[in-house]
């Protein structure tokens, strides 16, 4: 096992890895956790990961794994919760919509929500967001087309609502 | 409405500023990184001897539900940060690059002879445990786990941690429940046995997992051991106390 270089490639991207946690799961604390499991996971392989051309594509893959698999065992007590509000009242400005943009893609079903973050916040191809949700590229395109098309909706919805309805 | 891909962007960009990197995150990846290496290599293990189950199941049946096991600090009393080393007899017995008779693939026990113990013992599920120095570097410590006396995992004998050093007041391990062994379910976070080899003389020793709640645990020899719902998470805190008072309080630093 080598320690120094795990401990090298932590030092250099755990803080990214952590941000990303945290655009995945919506929560820091989630965040914190999801980090932490799929870096263990990762040390566990260490191993075999370093020898890869990209470490960071394997790690990715863990993290994303991780939050789907987080997602779907936490699902039932998530529904008992109340839905996050939307405020629409000073809803006036570029700051409405990035508030909305960002209810928005917290709300959306954990594989969109990851596809949406490896894009536009990874800047990553479809090939491999793909490969970090272990999909195919095709799957990515519709992936990302339905959640763009769901941030669309909402906001133009909002858009509809704070500016009196149709005129 | 501004364009909604710029928008995202920046979204994405504003809110993940908001995320610090989580304190200790090497050191309790690697941790737990070892936690499920153990694990596979346990399944592995289990496989190969099948009997195991019955094994634990046959031990839990006559521990005595009042003690925890028989546990014993190898140090002799001393003043405070300070652990004597002893080679103890047991230990020899222990092989040492075997786990139920398969040879590991990784992570051979090869420097265990040259360890010398600091503490062990039994917990009442059965599960034993090792703490040791290599003498290598600077007092570098690690554990091993065994059960029947046959170690059956364990961390990288010659690594440890560099918080333990020969001043530490006391080092903490965690180790798998036989439950957890057994059903390989640690992600589930469900039973760890926090076990701490504290001074000989501590007369107390509280556990908190969030600094406000504290648990007593049980002290045996200068041994405190407490069965955890899973991994102590961070934040987690500890009280050791001696005859002068409190000699540890603050966070639990685990090897």
């Amino acid at each position: 096992m080598d320690d120094a270089s795990f401990q090298e490639y932590v030092a250099s991207r755990g803080q990214a890895l952590a941000r990303m946690a945290y655009l995945l799961s919506g929560s820091h604390a989630d965040a914190d956790d999801l980090v932490q499991a799929a870096l263990a996971k990762a040390y566990a392989r260490w191993p075999h990961i370093s020898a890869l051309d990209s470490p960071d594509a394997y790690v990715r893959r863990i993290l994303a794994n991780q939050h789907v698999s987080w997602w779907r065992s936490r699902r039932r007590e998530r529904l008992t919760d109340q839905p996050p509000e939307v405020v629409v009242g000073d809803a006036t400005a570029t700051r409405a919509d990035a508030d909305l943009v960002r209810a928005g893609v917290r709300a959306l079903p954990p594989r969109q929500r990851a596809a949406i973050v490896f894009r536009y916040f990874e800047d990553l191809d479809d090939a491999a967001i793909a490969d970090a949700l272990g999909c195919s590229v095709g799957t990515v395109r519709s992936q990302i087309s339905r959640a763009l098309a769901t941030l669309r909706t909402q906001c133009e919805l909002v858009d509809l609502l704070t500016s009196g309805g149709p005129s | 409405m501004t364009d909604l891909d710029e928008l995202i962007r920046e979204v994405l960009s504003t809110d993940a500023q908001t995320q610090l990197q989580p304190d200790g995150l090497t050191e309790r990846s690697m941790r737990l990184g070892r936690r499920l290496r153990q694990r596979r290599r346990l399944a592995f293990a289990s496989a190969v001897l099948g009997s195991v189950a019955v094994i634990v199941a046959g031990s839990l049946a006559i521990s005595d539900a009042v003690s925890h096991g028989s546990n014993q600090v190898v140090a002799p009393a001393g003043q405070l940060g300070q652990h004597d080393l002893h080679p103890v007899g047991p230990w020899a017995s222990w092989p040492r690059d075997r786990a139920y008779g398969t040879k590991l693939s990784e992570h051979a026990l090869t420097d265990v002879p040259a360890s010398q113990l600091l503490a062990g013992g039994t917990m009442t599920d059965g599960i034993q445990f090792k703490i040791y120095a290599t003498g290598q570097k600077a007092m570098p410590v690690s554990d091993l786990f065994g059960f029947s006396d046959q170690p059956i995992f364990g961390d990288d004998p010659g690594e440890g941690s560099p918080l333990y050093r020969a001043e530490a007041p006391y080092f903490a391990i965690e180790a798998m429940t036989a439950t957890t062994w057994n059903h390989g379910n640690e992600d589930q976070g469900t039973g760890q046995w926090l076990i701490v080899a504290a001074q000989p003389g501590t007369t107390s020793a509280s556990y908190s997992a969030d600094g406000t709640t504290w648990q007593p645990m049980l002290l045996q020899n200068g041994i405190a051991v407490l069965q955890l719902p899973g991994i102590a998470p961070r934040g987690a805190q500890i009280e050791l106390r001696d005859a002068q008072g409190a000699y540890v309080d603050g966070p639990l630093a685990i090897l």
